[in-house]
């Protein structure tokens, strides 16, 4: 090396921050701006479970309610989930794969900066006149469109965070095609890579469906069209399956990459390579497949034919092999390893556990009959809370937890960690698992106040709730202590963990893998195995 | 080999490599768009028969 080129990170707020096409300094941005996102989502779910806390209405109009909840969901998917990963992935694939930085850096600055746009958009619906979107996060018309004057903003939030996705995962398509080390073959890849990959083409595919379903709303509200509307010969239902055909694969783009990160950690905690790691890229492909050609398990109430339930029933139940693959993979994994519970290893544990747990369920409601009981509930409300909650988000804390030593240098505090991990763990579950006795006994979703006979089970998952938020901002405390000191962590934080990260320092110079050659197979985690 | 010229055929290895990048890109792009316009098309052949 000439001369001593690395660390030169550029000076001044605007030239670091907003300017910056550097992988790392934007993965950064992602990961601050998802965690804001996420306590912002948070403190509106702390409104909904205070409201549900007793029945009757205590605190927030019924209107502002629904506010909340649609509002709620939103911030969560587009705002903190699909960044969190965004940034993960801007972080760590370009390290994993001995790539400079992303293909298209200055196309990464864009689709970052255009989120905080977005999210004012939909934001500064809460101030105006009639308030925000209230009709839910899956914008069903006529409902959606009967609300205040938000209707435009919410689209035009939708388009921007879409274009945002598109460019993030062309971004991400890119770099893994163009720019791996001359050596690194497809088989070499960390699963984590494999699962963006296939995660990334997934938002190709229906991101662009979700905004012309958008935007046809847009112009049955203020240009006269009637796609949706039944009084002008459109349907209404016709938004619920493109809806659908966008939303099914979008609930698996916030978990195949949790899978990804899951199967990065196990691994390391368990000493032993990844049971079944060409299989594991074979299911993540099955997964992304039938994704697509299950959405309407969303719609069985709406009266469609019986073929289409029946096919609609079988198809979603097959989901659960390739699902199913992956968690036998996970356990032989660890089975006779050497096994050690560092904080990540623990999330990573519960999330193999608990997101199992949202599996049962989805295939309890995949049965069509069962299904007209269930839809609607409270039951499909503790089903995707569990595999959202302890499953996206167990995964990206355990991320945060695995790779912080990377990013900053230091090692957070374990005991801090084992607190915030038991903490969390507990409430979680006392937040949702009531959640599936409420909605077996016919509690419905999205309702500011309920029937006396629930109030037990609500009361039990608001404490539940409050609590689980709580430990939320312990872990701010722990990460912003990490950052600012502690324990030096080596190259290699864990000891002997496997992948190309592992192989520069602790914290990563701005730049990394700036010289192009071939790296050490024996150091990616698949690199020997295939 | 000296170090200028290992510098340049570095430069030029990720510069070439950039460029294939961008080429997939825009067939990606086209894709999305392809996608959108597409979406909107079912709804219409819909509403129209
Ligand atoms: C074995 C896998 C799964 C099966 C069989 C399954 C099945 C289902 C079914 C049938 C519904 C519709 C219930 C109803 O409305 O009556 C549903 C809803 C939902 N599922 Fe799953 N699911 C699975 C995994 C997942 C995963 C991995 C996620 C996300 C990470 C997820 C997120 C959701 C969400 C968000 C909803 C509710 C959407 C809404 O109406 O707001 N599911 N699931
Ligand atoms: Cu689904």
């Amino acid at each position: 090396m000439g001369h001593d080129s690395h660390d030169h990170k550029p000076k001044g707020f605007v030239n670091r921050w907003l300017m910056t096409t550097n992988h790392k300094d934007i993965g950064t941005l992602y990961l601050v701006f998802a965690f804001a996102m996420f306590i912002t989502g948070g403190a509106m779910a702390m409104i909904i479970r205070l409201e549900l806390f007793q029945p009757g209405l205590q605190f927030v109009e019924p209107d502002f309610f629904n506010q909340m909840t649609t509002m709620h969901a939103l911030i969560m998917v587009f705002g903190a989930v699909m960044p969190a990963f965004v940034g993960l992935a801007n972080w760590m694939i370009p390290m994993m794969i001995g790539a400079p930085d992303m293909a298209l850096p200055r196309m990464n600055n864009w689709s970052f900066w255009i989120l905080p746009f977005a999210f004012a958009l939909l934001g500064s619906t809460l101030f105006m006149d009639g308030g925000a979107p209230a009709g839910g996060w899956t914008m069903y018309p006529p409902l959606v469109l009967q609300g205040g004057k938000n209707v435009a903003y919410l689209v035009f939030a939708v388009h921007l965070m879409g274009i945002s996705s598109i460019m993030g995962a062309i971004n991400v398509i890119a770099t893994i095609m163009n720019m791996r080390a001359p050596n690194v073959g497809y088989l070499n890849m960390p699963l984590f890579v494999w699962t963006w990959l296939i995660t990334a083409f997934l938002l190709i595919a229906v991101m662009p469906v979700l905004a012309g379903a958008v935007t046809m709303l847009l112009t049955d509200r203020y240009f006269g069209t009637s796609f949706f509307n039944a009084a002008g010969g459109g349907d209404p239902v016709l938004f619920q399956h493109i809806f659908w055909f966008f939303g099914h694969p979008e609930v698996y783009i916030m978990i195949l990459p949790s899978f990804g990160v899951v199967s990065e950690i196990i691994p390391t905690f368990a000493r032993k390579p990844l049971f079944g790691y060409v299989s594991m890229v074979y299911a993540t492909a099955g997964i992304a497949f039938l994704s697509f050609i299950v959405w309407a398990h969303h719609m069985f109430s709406v009266g469609m034919p019986l073929g289409g339930e029946l096919y609609f029933m079988y198809a979603t139940m097959m989901i659960a092999v390739p699902t199913g693959v992956k968690i036998f993979n996970w356990v032989a994994t660890m089975w006779k390893g050497a096994m050690t519970f560092e904080t990540p290893m623990l999330f990573s544990l519960a999330f193999v556990v608990l997101f199992t747990i949202g599996g049962f369920s989805g295939v309890m409601m995949a049965l069509a009959p069962v299904d007209l009981q269930y839809h609607d509930t409270y039951f499909i409300v503790a089903h995707f809370h569990y595999v959202l909650v302890p499953g996206a988000i167990f995964a990206i804390i355990a991320a945060a937890y695995y790779w912080l030593p990377k990013w900053s240098g230091h090692m957070y505090s374990e005991r801090l960690g084992k607190i915030h991990f038991w903490w969390s763990t507990i409430s979680v579950n006392v937040l949702f698992f009531p959640q599936h006795f409420l909605g077996l006994a016919g509690m419905p979703r999205r309702i500011p106040d309920y029937s006396t006979q629930f109030a037990e089970f609500n009361m039990m998952s608001s404490i539940g709730g409050f609590a689980f938020g709580l430990a939320q901002v312990f872990f701010i405390y722990i990460v912003v202590k990490t950052v600012r000191g502690g324990k030096k962590a080596e190259a290699n934080a864990w000891g002997d963990a496997k992948g190309l990260e592992w192989t520069v320092p602790s914290p990563a110079p701005h730049h990394t893998f700036d010289e192009f050659g071939p790296v050490d197979l024996k150091k990616m985690a698949h690199g020997e195995v295939h | 080999m000296d170090n200028g010229k290992q510098q340049k055929e570095t430069r030029d290895h990720w510069h070439a490599q950039r460029k294939k990048a961008r080429k997939t890109a825009l067939i990606l792009g086209v894709l999305a768009l392809a996608l959108a316009a597409w979406s909107v098309f079912v709804v219409l052949q819909k509403a129209a028969g």
